[in-house]
């Protein structure tokens, strides 16, 4: 989270009432100085060669499992991600069954019948008129989510509710989580990863802070609001492309290298293949 | 052999240098230099003219790995960075008048400061952040009368070279972009003019005393101190780079004397 402090100091300085005097001059120096020569600039951005983007997923639950298929574009040109048709997709268990998934909208792949077995290994295979990729991952023990709560959590000048999540990592190092949160149905843009590098069969208690963006659908958690947790336990490949997705594609202000989260997709192409357990609490917040 | 070093970010949006001390695991950084000049003074000495060529070869450089946070990790810096070599070389030309009325120098330097290290930008050669492909500086002072000497300075150089995102995709319904090469681009090219007039007020022996008049940045050219890439506010469906610059025009008047 401290990668965030840029975002907060402009959060503590827009909020506060009683500033000290050496924070209003800093406050005055950096306004004046930073926005007031802030502007819109064309870059000439090579055209870089296309790559294929894969975000392949199977889980323990009916239904999930689904491949999505697009390009990179441009930096110029919109945000439009038009779906690759016409690919062959499959997923098969090692020394098991091979599944195909089925085109269902330009660009998504899916198998509603595809359900995936904790402690087995999966073997994804894509091929867009014969560039093929592959990908091989294990699908974790899964960790129950024991519960999940509201806090009220100070942050620099205001109080905020924060969702809090309670587990029991298992003995044993190497247990990877990711938690996704939805308010009010609504996507929670902040990627939020763990692993059980310090907590190793402990019980653990973590809250996921989050500093929303200008224009996130969900910038807090206020009374009544319906949050939504998914709780993925996924291998430890899938977790580094997290980890390394938010600290340095994403937003890309704050990191000292950009550069491409790693992926575990064979052949070239970005994205991931992520086999993992799914577990979803729901609570209305007091 | 050089016990500090220097980290750059390869980042626009934040150009942040830190300074490094040896630790058992930052070795020092040596290097190897090897340059050849000629100088030469012309008609009747009013000028002078110098040329000098070097190629440094360097050891023990070092560079954040891809993707290196330096916020996130206030713990050990070393898991941040990785360890190669590099090299540089260039022409310099200086050519100096040194008496009459107008005084000055106009200088021009062509050069390529390079890094490789193994587990950068697939361990080929890549720009380091400090390579100016070319940089200019025309120094002149004229003197007026006994009073008043006039002075102008223009500087310019290439920008430094950074990694911006070569294109974009959409992962989890979020953009990321998407890079090919480390410092691969460069910031938009450096320029600026200063312009300055001293006014000696008093010259005496003992006391002297002089006001200097001065312009920084005297055509308010804006150059870019960071470029940061973001979504479009009122139209997400679009991306933009965003520039800002910090000072433009800075007058400035001092009052110096010398007892």
């Amino acid at each position: 989270m401290k990668y965030q402090i840029n975002k907060m100091i402009r959060k503590f300085y827009s909020r506060s009432t009683a500033v000290p005097l050496s924070g209003m001059i800093l406050f005055i120096f950096l306004s004046l100085v930073l926005t007031s020569c802030e502007k819109v600039i064309t870059l000439d951005l090579n055209e870089a060669e296309k790559k294929y983007v894969i975000e392949a997923v199977i889980t323990d639950q009916p239904s999930t499992a689904k491949v999505l298929l697009t390009q990179t574009k441009n930096f110029d040109e919109d945000n439009i991600f038009p779906g690759v048709t016409g690919a062959t997709v499959t997923i098969s268990e090692s020394g098991g069954a091979t599944t195909a998934l089925v085109e269902s909208s330009p660009g998504v792949y899916i198998n509603p019948l595809l359900t995936g077995i904790s402690g087995r290994t999966y073997d994804l295979s894509v091929n867009i008129n014969g560039q093929v990729f592959t990908s091989s991952c294990i699908m974790p023990q899964k960790v129950n989510l024991d519960t999940i709560f509201a806090s009220n959590e100070f942050l620099f000048t205001d109080t905020r509710k924060i969702v809090n999540v309670e587990y029991k990592d298992p003995a044993g190092r190497g247990n990877n989580y990711r938690f996704v949160q939805y308010v009010n149905n609504y996507k929670q843009e902040e990627i939020f990863v763990q692993n059980d590098d310090y907590t190793d069969g402990r019980n653990v208690n973590t809250k996921l802070f989050f500093f929303a963006e200008d224009d996130d659908t969900v910038s807090t958690i206020n009374s009544l609001d319906k949050v939504r947790i998914e709780m993925l336990c996924i291998d430890q490949p899938v977790y580094k492309y997290w980890f390394s997705l938010a600290r340095s594609s994403v937003g890309g202000n704050q990191q000292a290298t950009p550069s491409n989260p790693v992926s575990n997709i064979k052949g070239g192409a970005l994205g991931y293949f992520s086999a993992h357990t799914l577990q979803t609490k729901e609570i209305v917040v007091p | 052999m050089q016990n500090l070093h220097l980290v750059s970010n390869s980042t626009s949006s934040n150009p942040t240098d830190k300074w490094m001390a040896n630790t058992n695991i930052i070795k020092p950084e040596i290097s190897d230099q090897v340059s050849i000049g000629y100088y030469q003074d012309i008609f009747n000495k009013q000028f002078e003219l110098s040329i000098e060529t070097y190629y440094k070869a360097m050891q023990n450089q070092i560079d954040y790995r891809d993707g290196a946070d330096i916020f996130a990790n206030s713990d050990a810096i070393e898991s941040q960075l990785l360890f190669g070599k590099g090299r540089a070389y260039g022409i310099e030309w200086l050519l100096k008048k040194k008496a009459g009325k107008l005084t000055g120098w106009l200088a021009y330097t062509l050069s390529k400061t390079e890094k490789k290290i193994a587990g950068i930008n697939d361990d080929k050669w890549y720009n380091a952040r400090q390579d100016r492909t070319h940089e200019i500086a025309v120094v002149g002072s004229y003197q007026l009368n006994s009073k008043w000497t006039v002075s102008a300075t223009w500087v310019y150089y290439t920008g430094d070279a950074v990694t911006f995102p070569a294109g974009k995709y959409r992962v989890d319904n979020r953009t990321v972009f998407y890079y090919t090469e480390r410092n691969g681009y460069r910031m938009p090219d450096y320029h600026r003019l200063d312009l300055g007039a001293t006014w000696i007020l008093k010259q005496k022996k003992r006391f002297s005393s002089e006001l200097t008049f001065s312009l920084y940045n005297a055509y308010g050219r804006e150059n870019a101190y960071t470029i940061s890439f973001r979504d479009n506010k009122d139209d997400p469906d679009k991306t933009e780079a965003v520039q800002y610059a910090l000072f433009r025009y800075i007058p400035s008047v001092s009052y110096n004397f010398k007892f």
